[in-house]
């Protein structure tokens, strides 16, 4: 049965969501590289597939919820 | 006038009044569930976005909560976020310093133009997955000197900016 995982950056338009099969390589791949940008800029991820949500800091293509925060700074 | 002694009358305007008590509070209830989201509006509405990104970030943060901090959310405007260690943060509306427990303050800013409940979710996401994180980035108002080896803990761990 295919699964379809999904990725939430939230930005101005409230959220953007891409989805993704964790078995279509070059989804992932593609996915991966656009995570690993957003982590050069000081986003934080947070998978969020069980309750209560962990940090990660590398794409897991088995999380099956990630949401990705712009960088936070004390006010 | 006098009052009447018979009790069936006297039942009869005791159900009366309860059916219309009932009716009141539902009528009540079904005003204030259609309020909310016009009261969201309100409560976000400074921040310039188009209602569509405010309403996107309101249902994902609500889809966020847990069924308790939904009804506080709804309630009280405020609901708590449990860290790993078990302390208890209370989130309030977005505006500076708006993260609390009983003895301290904390102001934790998310750097982008995004809608107040992205931020709000962000917060309680932030609080609940690495509460060292949390506390490294935070500016801390409090009284209390419990917090101080905390934060230099937290600091030590995390100290460049994240």
């Amino acid at each position: 049965m295919e699964r379809t995982h999904i990725v939430r950056i939230l930005d101005h338009h409230g959220d953007t969501q891409l989805t993704f099969d964790p078995a279509d390589r070059a989804a992932v791949d593609d996915l991966e590289r656009r995570f690993d940008d957003l982590m050069e800029r000081n986003f934080v991820a947070f998978d969020v597939s069980k309750h209560p949500g962990r940090i990660i800091t590398a794409f897991d293509p088995g999380a099956s919820e990630i949401i990705i925060s712009p960088r936070f700074a004390g006010g | 006038m006098t009052p009447t002694s018979d009790p069936a009358l006297a039942l009869r305007v005791l159900g009366i009044s309860v059916g219309c008590g009932l009716v009141v509070a539902a009528v009540v209830v079904a005003f204030a569930r259609a309020c909310l989201p016009w009261l969201d509006d309100c409560f976000t509405r400074h921040e310039a976005l188009p209602a569509a990104a405010r309403q996107r970030a309101r249902e994902l943060f609500l889809a966020q909560l847990t069924v308790r901090q939904r009804r506080s959310w709804h309630l009280r405007r405020r609901f708590d976020a449990i860290a790993a260690s078990g302390r208890r943060y209370t989130i309030s509306g977005y505006r500076p310093f708006n993260v609390c427990t009983r003895d301290a303050l904390f102001c934790i800013q998310i750097v982008d133009r995004i809608p107040v409940y992205d931020k709000l979710l962000a917060q309680k996401l932030l609080i609940e997955s690495d509460e060292q994180r949390f506390l490294a980035r935070a500016n801390v108002r409090t009284f209390s000197s419990r917090w101080r080896p905390l934060i230099a803990d937290a600091r030590k761990q995390y100290p460049v900016d994240f």
